[in-house]
């Protein structure tokens, strides 16, 4: 690792925060007209090319290899991460409809943070075009898709308005949605999908011990700004006495295991 | 037999039921037919009635009506479920609560009630 990838890596509330949240944003430092040169040969493809989406577009490798990007990535899944073949290219049509809640794949969850993906816009996306929708702390649900069918919308959902070049790395069960594409534009956005490839064994962020050290602040709970507290208080989407309690056990384990401890979750 | 003369009388003085006397029971019943259920979908924290609603979705009986996830600031209707009884919903479907108990996992957010109200609603 370069010492430029040391000083992107997270610090310890971000990671906390990520394990709370089940997302983490930036919008890295890129050369000049980059976002829009993607952007542009987007807008010409005839066809979607799958995972073929990085032969069409070669340039969306300077987007993974930032150091920013670099930095979330060790931080969150260690220096050894690999960058999966599978990628995606979704491309929301103007006039398209919105996606209905869901979590990807089967409902066969995994608490250990081995992967996530990576979500990257290349031009920005206002409320009318279609915004990605995700609902903070919902990671560790394991909800069937259809059971979802009733919901609209969800008390702290995050639509996700960003700015040209944004990429949100969200937690791979993380329940997400679309919003109808009301514009005249194309909404572009291309998945990654990151996968740990070693357990920790020990911290792979900007951590410093003393930083898990604080008591719990009853008065600022989730307003925090340190481990604990954030681990222990913080309530998204202000779900009831079971659940919260039933994340910050979770959440808890989660810290653990990124720690370096493996054992920490139950099998 | 004097009962019998007076109620000989009596049907004598009867007058006949106009015709016009029907109509406004008519009408109203024809309104009540135009009533169509609208539907409420809360997902409350709790299966209490007076907890936070965590979601929300209208299902208006429409032929194009399609609730969808919106990404501007949300409106919510109502704070709990209570809220949404006062406003004259009613209750058709409480949470189920019958299913196996797991003090560790996590699945669906909320406590699901569904409600209705019957009302004459536009095309």
């Amino acid at each position: 690792m370069t010492d430029l990838d040391r000083a992107h890596l997270l610090s310890d509330v971000e990671v906390a925060r990520f394990v709370v949240n089940g997302y983490h944003m930036i919008t890295p430092e890129l050369p000049e007209g980059l976002n829009e040169s993607i952007a542009t040969q987007l807008d010409v493809l005839e066809s979607n090319p799958g995972d073929a989406i990085t032969e069409a577009v070669p340039e969306l490798w300077q987007i993974l290899e930032h150091p920013a990007a670099r930095g979330v990535l060790v931080s969150l899944l260690g220096p050894d991460y690999e960058v999966q073949s599978h990628r995606h290219w979704h491309c929301k049509q103007a006039g398209s409809a919105f996606m209905q809640w869901h979590q990807d794949s089967v409902n066969n969850r995994d608490l250990r943070l081995n992967r996530f993906l990576g979500l990257y816009y290349p031009r920005d996306v206002t409320t009318d075009m279609g915004p990605t929708v995700i609902v903070p702390g919902t990671q560790y649900r394991n909800a069937p898709t259809d059971r979802m069918a009733t919901y609209t919308n969800i008390r702290g959902q995050v639509p996700l308005v960003v700015e040209a070049g944004t990429m949100a790395f969200t937690h791979y069960d993380l329940w997400h949605g679309a919003v109808a594409n009301r514009s005249d534009q194309k909404r572009h956005m291309i998945k990654f999908l990151f996968r740990r490839t070693e357990d920790n064994t020990e911290p792979t962020w900007n951590h410093d011990p003393a930083a898990v050290e604080e008591e719990r602040d009853w008065n600022l709970r989730g307003q925090a700004e340190d481990v604990t507290n954030i681990l222990g208080f913080t309530n998204p989407i202000m779900v009831a006495q079971s659940d919260h309690y039933k994340e910050s056990r979770i959440r808890r384990q989660v810290w653990q295991y990124l720690l370096g401890k493996p054992d920490a979750i139950p099998a | 037999m004097g009962v019998g003369k007076k109620k000989q009388e009596k049907k004598k003085t009867r007058e006949p039921r106009k015709p016009d006397v029907k109509r406004p029971r008519k009408k109203r019943v024809q309104k009540e037919e135009e009533r169509k259920q609208r539907l409420l979908y809360l997902h409350a924290a709790t299966p209490n009635v007076f907890s936070t609603i965590l979601g929300y979705t209208f299902i208006e009986p429409r032929p194009d009506a399609r609730p969808e996830i919106t990404a501007t600031e949300q409106d919510w209707p109502y704070e709990n479920v209570h809220e949404a009884i006062v406003d004259g919903w009613q209750v058709v479907q409480f949470p189920h609560l019958q299913a196996p108990f797991d003090d560790a996992d996590l699945d669906v957010v909320g406590y699901e009630f569904i409600l209705q109200k019957m009302e004459i609603v536009g095309r």
